[in-house]
Protein backbone atom coordinates (compact mmCIF):
# COMPACT_ATOMS: atom_id res chain seq x y z
CA UNK A 1 0.00 0.00 0.00
CA UNK A 2 1.62 3.38 -1.09
CA UNK A 3 1.98 5.39 1.87
CA UNK A 4 0.94 9.63 1.77
CA UNK A 5 4.62 10.47 1.96
CA UNK A 6 5.50 8.78 -0.79
CA UNK A 7 3.01 10.73 -2.93
CA UNK A 8 4.14 13.81 -1.19
CA UNK A 9 7.68 13.41 -2.51
CA UNK A 10 6.34 12.91 -6.00
CA UNK A 11 4.59 15.75 -5.46
CA UNK A 12 7.21 17.97 -4.85
CA UNK A 13 9.34 16.34 -7.61
CA UNK A 14 6.98 16.96 -10.11
CA UNK A 15 7.15 20.67 -9.35
CA UNK A 16 3.06 21.08 -9.84
CA UNK A 17 1.28 24.13 -9.29
CA UNK A 18 0.62 24.90 -5.54
CA UNK A 19 -1.09 28.08 -3.53
CA UNK A 20 1.63 29.97 -2.44
CA UNK A 21 2.48 29.35 1.84
CA UNK A 22 0.83 32.48 2.35
CA UNK A 23 -2.53 31.63 1.24
CA UNK A 24 -5.22 30.42 3.27
CA UNK A 25 -5.94 26.59 2.37
CA UNK A 26 -9.54 27.15 2.98
CA UNK A 27 -10.17 29.74 0.60
CA UNK A 28 -7.19 29.78 -0.78
CA UNK A 29 -6.94 33.69 -0.85
CA UNK A 30 -3.11 35.36 -0.25
CA UNK A 31 -3.04 36.36 3.30
CA UNK A 32 0.05 37.47 5.55
CA UNK A 33 -1.99 36.40 8.78
CA UNK A 34 -1.98 32.89 8.20
CA UNK A 35 -2.87 30.53 11.70
CA UNK A 36 -2.53 26.60 12.28
CA UNK A 37 -5.68 25.19 11.68
CA UNK A 38 -6.05 21.74 13.75
CA UNK A 39 -6.96 18.83 10.99
CA UNK A 40 -8.64 17.31 14.49
CA UNK A 41 -10.44 20.31 16.25
CA UNK A 42 -8.57 21.31 19.19
CA UNK A 43 -11.45 21.23 21.78
CA UNK A 44 -11.36 17.17 21.25
CA UNK A 45 -7.74 17.30 21.66
CA UNK A 46 -6.19 17.61 17.93
CA UNK A 47 -2.65 19.12 18.03
CA UNK A 48 -0.96 21.36 15.68
CA UNK A 49 1.46 18.50 14.38
CA UNK A 50 -1.52 17.93 11.42
CA UNK A 51 -2.67 21.47 10.63
CA UNK A 52 -3.08 23.90 7.44
CA UNK A 53 -2.73 27.32 7.09
CA UNK A 54 -6.16 29.38 7.92
CA UNK A 55 -6.96 32.59 7.38
CA UNK A 56 -9.08 34.23 10.52
CA UNK A 57 -12.11 34.72 8.47
CA UNK A 58 -12.39 30.78 7.37
CA UNK A 59 -11.40 30.03 11.05
CA UNK A 60 -14.21 32.06 12.30
CA UNK A 61 -16.55 30.32 9.94
CA UNK A 62 -15.30 26.67 10.38
CA UNK A 63 -15.26 27.03 14.30
CA UNK A 64 -19.47 27.67 14.35
CA UNK A 65 -18.82 23.27 12.50
CA UNK A 66 -16.25 22.45 15.30
CA UNK A 67 -18.50 24.10 18.40
CA UNK A 68 -21.46 22.41 16.97
CA UNK A 69 -19.51 19.60 17.47
CA UNK A 70 -17.50 20.23 19.99
CA UNK A 71 -20.10 21.40 22.31
CA UNK A 72 -23.85 20.81 21.02
CA UNK A 73 -23.80 17.53 19.87
CA UNK A 74 -23.68 13.55 21.01
CA UNK A 75 -20.07 14.07 20.35
CA UNK A 76 -20.47 16.58 23.40
CA UNK A 77 -21.14 14.16 25.96
CA UNK A 78 -18.34 12.16 25.67
CA UNK A 79 -15.92 15.25 26.01
CA UNK A 80 -17.07 14.73 29.81
CA UNK A 81 -15.86 11.32 30.28
CA UNK A 82 -12.65 11.88 27.89
CA UNK A 83 -12.11 14.79 26.33
CA UNK A 84 -8.96 17.10 27.38
CA UNK A 85 -8.84 19.31 29.96
CA UNK A 86 -9.46 23.71 29.30
CA UNK A 87 -6.30 24.97 28.28
CA UNK A 88 -6.59 28.10 30.35
CA UNK A 89 -7.98 28.10 33.62
CA UNK A 90 -8.11 31.67 33.78
CA UNK A 91 -10.84 32.10 30.70
CA UNK A 92 -14.51 32.41 31.25
CA UNK A 93 -15.44 29.61 32.61
CA UNK A 94 -19.04 29.51 30.41
CA UNK A 95 -16.75 29.54 27.20
CA UNK A 96 -16.00 25.71 27.62
CA UNK A 97 -19.37 24.88 28.41
CA UNK A 98 -20.69 21.77 27.19
CA UNK A 99 -24.22 23.90 25.09
CA UNK A 100 -26.92 21.83 26.31
CA UNK A 101 -30.68 22.63 26.73
CA UNK A 102 -31.18 21.81 29.89
CA UNK A 103 -29.47 19.66 32.71
CA UNK A 104 -31.77 18.64 35.37
CA UNK A 105 -30.01 17.01 38.62
CA UNK A 106 -32.90 15.26 41.68
CA UNK A 107 -32.19 17.71 44.10
CA UNK A 108 -30.73 16.42 47.62
CA UNK A 109 -34.22 18.55 49.25
CA UNK A 110 -37.09 18.01 46.56
CA UNK A 111 -37.12 19.32 43.51
CA UNK A 112 -34.52 19.65 40.34
CA UNK A 113 -31.44 21.44 40.33
CA UNK A 114 -30.21 23.26 37.08
CA UNK A 115 -26.72 22.87 36.50
CA UNK A 116 -24.21 23.30 33.86
CA UNK A 117 -21.71 21.04 32.03
CA UNK A 118 -17.94 22.29 31.70
CA UNK A 119 -15.82 20.28 28.39
CA UNK A 120 -13.01 18.01 29.38
CA UNK A 121 -12.65 14.73 31.59
CA UNK A 122 -12.46 15.36 35.51
CA UNK A 123 -14.59 18.78 35.41
CA UNK A 124 -17.47 18.77 37.23
CA UNK A 125 -21.17 19.86 37.10
CA UNK A 126 -21.59 23.34 37.98
CA UNK A 127 -24.76 24.27 40.16
CA UNK A 128 -26.56 26.97 38.85
CA UNK A 129 -28.12 29.84 41.00
CA UNK A 130 -32.05 29.80 40.51
CA UNK A 131 -35.74 30.63 42.32
CA UNK A 132 -38.20 28.26 41.63
CA UNK A 133 -42.06 28.62 42.68
CA UNK A 134 -44.75 26.41 43.12
CA UNK A 135 -47.19 28.21 41.23
CA UNK A 136 -49.79 25.44 41.31
CA UNK A 137 -49.81 25.99 45.68
CA UNK A 138 -51.93 28.79 46.86
CA UNK A 139 -49.51 29.40 48.89
CA UNK A 140 -46.90 29.93 45.71
CA UNK A 141 -44.01 28.17 48.02
CA UNK A 142 -40.82 29.34 46.91
CA UNK A 143 -37.09 27.98 47.10
CA UNK A 144 -33.96 29.05 46.34
CA UNK A 145 -31.17 27.17 45.46
CA UNK A 146 -28.00 27.68 45.38
CA UNK A 147 -24.16 26.76 46.02
CA UNK A 148 -23.83 29.39 48.47
CA UNK A 149 -25.91 32.85 49.15
CA UNK A 150 -23.28 34.64 47.34
CA UNK A 151 -24.26 32.84 43.85
CA UNK A 152 -27.98 33.79 45.02
CA UNK A 153 -26.70 37.31 45.69
CA UNK A 154 -25.38 37.32 42.14
CA UNK A 155 -28.35 36.20 40.68
CA UNK A 156 -30.55 38.82 42.65
CA UNK A 157 -28.82 41.60 42.33
CA UNK A 158 -28.89 41.07 38.56
CA UNK A 159 -32.56 41.16 38.47
CA UNK A 160 -32.13 44.38 40.07
CA UNK A 161 -30.02 46.08 38.00
CA UNK A 162 -32.52 44.99 35.27
CA UNK A 163 -35.30 46.03 36.76
CA UNK A 164 -33.39 49.35 37.67
CA UNK A 165 -33.19 49.97 33.58
CA UNK A 166 -34.93 52.97 31.77
CA UNK A 167 -37.58 51.55 29.77
CA UNK A 168 -37.40 51.50 26.09
CA UNK A 169 -39.81 53.95 23.79
CA UNK A 170 -42.22 50.91 23.89
CA UNK A 171 -42.30 50.77 27.58
CA UNK A 172 -40.54 47.57 27.44
CA UNK A 173 -38.02 47.52 30.65
CA UNK A 174 -35.95 44.02 29.57
CA UNK A 175 -36.33 40.87 27.72
CA UNK A 176 -35.88 37.21 28.66
CA UNK A 177 -35.54 34.35 27.54
CA UNK A 178 -38.42 31.67 28.25
CA UNK A 179 -37.58 28.28 27.67
CA UNK A 180 -40.34 25.41 27.34
CA UNK A 181 -38.56 22.48 26.23
CA UNK A 182 -40.54 19.20 26.82
CA UNK A 183 -38.34 18.05 30.05
CA UNK A 184 -40.01 14.25 29.40
CA UNK A 185 -40.36 12.52 32.90
CA UNK A 186 -39.34 15.30 35.03
CA UNK A 187 -41.77 17.23 33.42
CA UNK A 188 -44.73 15.19 34.49
CA UNK A 189 -42.69 15.54 38.23
CA UNK A 190 -45.13 17.77 40.28
CA UNK A 191 -42.05 18.55 42.10
CA UNK A 192 -40.59 19.97 38.99
CA UNK A 193 -41.53 24.18 39.55
CA UNK A 194 -41.27 26.91 36.91
CA UNK A 195 -38.09 28.92 37.78
CA UNK A 196 -35.66 31.94 36.82
CA UNK A 197 -31.89 30.84 36.35
CA UNK A 198 -28.72 32.52 36.52
CA UNK A 199 -26.31 31.15 33.66
CA UNK A 200 -22.84 30.68 34.01
CA UNK A 201 -22.43 33.75 30.76
CA UNK A 202 -24.36 35.74 33.67
CA UNK A 203 -27.37 36.18 31.54
CA UNK A 204 -31.04 34.68 33.43
CA UNK A 205 -33.56 32.66 31.89
CA UNK A 206 -37.26 31.88 32.99
CA UNK A 207 -38.06 27.99 32.29
CA UNK A 208 -41.09 26.37 32.55
CA UNK A 209 -43.25 23.47 31.03
CA UNK A 210 -45.33 25.91 28.92
CA UNK A 211 -46.19 29.98 28.37
CA UNK A 212 -49.22 29.88 30.71
CA UNK A 213 -46.75 28.51 33.24
CA UNK A 214 -44.32 30.88 32.77
CA UNK A 215 -46.47 33.69 32.83
CA UNK A 216 -47.95 32.73 36.25
CA UNK A 217 -44.52 32.33 37.62
CA UNK A 218 -43.48 35.76 36.55
CA UNK A 219 -46.55 36.73 38.07
CA UNK A 220 -45.48 35.34 41.30
CA UNK A 221 -42.00 36.22 41.38
CA UNK A 222 -42.97 39.79 41.18
CA UNK A 223 -44.24 39.97 44.26
CA UNK A 224 -41.56 37.62 46.17
CA UNK A 225 -39.10 40.33 44.01
CA UNK A 226 -41.30 43.51 45.69
CA UNK A 227 -41.53 42.40 49.41
CA UNK A 228 -37.75 41.74 48.90
CA UNK A 229 -37.36 38.55 51.07
CA UNK A 230 -34.80 37.16 48.02
CA UNK A 231 -32.19 39.26 50.56
CA UNK A 232 -32.77 37.78 53.08
CA UNK A 233 -31.00 34.84 54.25
CA UNK A 234 -32.06 34.35 57.63
CA UNK A 235 -33.44 31.08 56.61
CA UNK A 236 -30.64 29.95 54.17
CA UNK A 237 -30.14 25.95 55.00
CA UNK A 238 -26.98 24.08 53.64
CA UNK A 239 -28.25 20.80 51.93
CA UNK A 240 -26.55 18.04 52.13
CA UNK A 241 -23.79 17.94 48.49
CA UNK A 242 -25.08 16.12 45.38
CA UNK A 243 -23.19 13.58 45.18
CA UNK A 244 -21.50 11.12 42.30
CA UNK A 245 -23.46 8.71 40.26
CA UNK A 246 -26.75 11.20 40.57
CA UNK A 247 -28.04 10.66 37.70
CA UNK A 248 -28.35 13.82 34.96
CA UNK A 249 -30.81 14.34 32.88
CA UNK A 250 -29.80 16.50 29.84
CA UNK A 251 -31.04 17.57 26.84
CA UNK A 252 -29.17 18.11 23.51
CA UNK A 253 -29.63 19.60 20.12
CA UNK A 254 -27.94 17.75 17.58
CA UNK A 255 -27.30 19.80 14.01
CA UNK A 256 -26.50 17.82 12.03
CA UNK A 257 -25.75 19.93 9.23
CA UNK A 258 -23.17 21.81 11.17
CA UNK A 259 -21.66 18.12 12.81
CA UNK A 260 -21.19 17.69 9.33
CA UNK A 261 -19.31 20.02 7.97
CA UNK A 262 -16.88 19.92 11.26
CA UNK A 263 -16.06 15.98 9.85
CA UNK A 264 -16.30 17.75 6.03
CA UNK A 265 -13.24 19.94 7.59
CA UNK A 266 -11.38 16.96 9.02
CA UNK A 267 -11.37 14.74 5.75
CA UNK A 268 -10.37 18.25 3.60
CA UNK A 269 -7.62 19.08 5.41
CA UNK A 270 -6.47 15.35 6.28
CA UNK A 271 -6.53 14.52 2.64
CA UNK A 272 -4.35 17.84 1.71
CA UNK A 273 -2.08 17.24 4.58
CA UNK A 274 -1.21 13.46 3.65
CA UNK A 275 -1.57 14.35 -0.67
CA UNK A 276 -0.77 17.64 -1.25
CA UNK A 277 -2.07 19.62 -4.37
CA UNK A 278 -2.90 15.98 -5.76
CA UNK A 279 -6.04 16.27 -2.96
CA UNK A 280 -7.65 18.72 -5.03
CA UNK A 281 -8.29 17.42 -8.05
CA UNK A 282 -10.25 14.15 -5.59
CA UNK A 283 -13.65 15.34 -7.89
CA UNK A 284 -15.62 15.99 -4.41
CA UNK A 285 -12.51 18.00 -2.55
CA UNK A 286 -14.27 21.53 -3.79
CA UNK A 287 -17.67 21.01 -2.71
CA UNK A 288 -16.67 19.37 0.15
CA UNK A 289 -14.07 22.64 1.36
CA UNK A 290 -16.75 24.86 0.56
CA UNK A 291 -19.63 22.43 2.69
CA UNK A 292 -17.25 22.90 5.88
CA UNK A 293 -16.77 26.59 5.32
CA UNK A 294 -20.72 26.76 5.21
CA UNK A 295 -21.94 27.40 1.57
CA UNK A 296 -23.63 24.25 0.62
CA UNK A 297 -26.19 23.87 2.61
CA UNK A 298 -28.06 21.83 0.39
CA UNK A 299 -24.75 19.12 0.04
CA UNK A 300 -25.13 16.80 2.98
CA UNK A 301 -26.84 14.13 3.93
CA UNK A 302 -28.08 13.48 7.64
CA UNK B 1 -22.73 7.19 -2.76
CA UNK B 2 -25.46 9.69 -2.15
CA UNK B 3 -24.31 12.39 0.34
CA UNK B 4 -21.22 14.04 0.97
CA UNK B 5 -20.74 13.02 5.31
CA UNK B 6 -23.12 9.99 6.17
CA UNK B 7 -23.63 8.92 9.88
CA UNK B 8 -22.57 5.28 10.05
CA UNK B 9 -22.02 5.16 13.66
CA UNK B 10 -22.95 6.53 16.59
CA UNK B 11 -20.16 8.08 19.21
CA UNK B 12 -19.76 5.75 21.92
CA UNK B 13 -19.85 2.81 19.78
CA UNK B 14 -16.55 1.37 18.38
CA UNK B 15 -14.05 0.32 21.20
CA UNK B 16 -10.98 -0.55 19.10
CA UNK B 17 -9.28 2.71 18.98
CA UNK B 18 -9.66 3.18 22.98
CA UNK B 19 -8.75 6.79 23.45
CA UNK B 20 -7.95 7.89 19.90
CA UNK B 21 -9.67 10.03 17.64
CA UNK B 22 -8.99 8.33 14.17
CA UNK B 23 -9.32 9.70 10.33
CA UNK B 24 -8.67 7.42 7.41
CA UNK B 25 -8.88 8.24 4.11
CA UNK B 26 -9.04 5.13 1.64
CA UNK B 27 -10.20 3.99 -1.60
CA UNK B 28 -13.67 2.15 -2.18
CA UNK B 29 -15.05 1.01 -5.64
CA UNK B 30 -12.26 3.75 -7.25
CA UNK B 31 -13.48 6.70 -4.41
CA UNK B 32 -11.59 8.06 -2.13
CA UNK B 33 -13.71 8.08 1.10
CA UNK B 34 -12.56 9.22 4.69
CA UNK B 35 -13.66 7.21 7.46
CA UNK B 36 -13.60 9.37 10.83
CA UNK B 37 -14.18 8.02 13.81
CA UNK B 38 -14.34 10.93 17.17
CA UNK B 39 -15.06 9.13 20.42
CA UNK B 40 -16.07 5.67 18.95
CA UNK B 41 -18.17 6.93 16.54
CA UNK B 42 -17.86 6.54 12.60
CA UNK B 43 -18.60 8.90 9.77
CA UNK B 44 -18.32 8.53 6.05
CA UNK B 45 -17.19 11.53 4.18
CA UNK B 46 -16.62 11.15 0.21
CA UNK B 47 -14.54 12.84 -1.56
CA UNK B 48 -15.11 11.35 -4.58
CA UNK B 49 -13.24 10.00 -7.98
CA UNK B 50 -9.49 9.80 -7.73
CA UNK B 51 -7.21 11.84 -10.22
CA UNK B 52 -5.15 9.94 -12.26
CA UNK B 53 -1.65 10.77 -10.24
CA UNK B 54 -2.67 9.10 -6.87
CA UNK B 55 -2.36 5.21 -6.78
CA UNK B 56 -5.45 3.44 -6.83
CA UNK B 57 -4.57 1.57 -3.36
CA UNK B 58 -3.30 5.23 -1.26
CA UNK B 59 -4.51 5.38 1.75
CA UNK B 60 -3.42 7.38 4.55
CA UNK B 61 -4.35 7.47 8.39
CA UNK B 62 -3.96 9.97 10.99
CA UNK B 63 -4.21 9.54 14.67
CA UNK B 64 -5.20 12.38 17.86
CA UNK B 65 -5.06 11.37 21.47
CA UNK B 66 -8.87 12.44 23.10
CA UNK B 67 -7.37 14.36 25.84
CA UNK B 68 -4.71 16.55 23.74
CA UNK B 69 -1.16 14.69 23.76
CA UNK B 70 -0.87 13.78 20.75
CA UNK B 71 -1.78 14.09 17.10
CA UNK B 72 0.55 12.16 14.19
CA UNK B 73 0.17 10.07 10.99
CA UNK B 74 0.23 6.38 11.25
CA UNK B 75 2.84 4.55 9.48
CA UNK B 76 1.60 2.02 7.03
CA UNK B 77 2.00 -1.16 9.17
CA UNK B 78 -0.16 0.50 12.20
CA UNK B 79 -2.79 1.91 9.33
CA UNK B 80 -3.35 -1.25 7.47
CA UNK B 81 -5.34 -2.82 10.37
CA UNK B 82 -7.36 0.23 11.27
CA UNK B 83 -8.15 0.85 7.53
CA UNK B 84 -9.41 -2.96 7.53
CA UNK B 85 -11.63 -2.54 10.56
CA UNK B 86 -13.02 0.83 9.84
CA UNK B 87 -14.48 -0.93 6.47
CA UNK B 88 -15.80 -3.61 8.01
CA UNK B 89 -17.85 -1.45 9.98
CA UNK B 90 -18.82 0.06 7.63
CA UNK B 91 -19.53 -2.92 5.51
CA UNK B 92 -21.89 -4.17 8.76
CA UNK B 93 -23.93 -0.81 9.12
CA UNK B 94 -24.90 -0.98 4.97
Amino acid sequence: MPEANDVLDQSAQSGQDTAPASACFWCERPNTDLEDDHVFPRAIGGTKELSVRSCRRCQTSLSQAESALSRKSTYAMHLLEAGPRGRDRRRDPASGQIAAEYVLVPHTLGGYNETALKAGAGECPIALPYVEINVTDSLLTCRRRASEPSEMERLVSTIERMLAGKPDEKGLLCELSVLTHDLGEIGKDPEFWPRIVLDLKGHLFIRARNPEEALKFMSAFTQYLRAGVFNDYSRWVAGPPIMGSTPHQVMIVHDRYLVGRAFAKISCSLSFVAFGEHAKELSRFEILRSYALGNQAEAWEG
Amino acid sequence: MGGLVREVRLPGTLKQFGNRHIAALTIKNNRMIALVSLFGGLELIDLGEIPAPLPSSLSAVASAEVDGTKTNMLLSEEAEPIVRVLLAELESAA
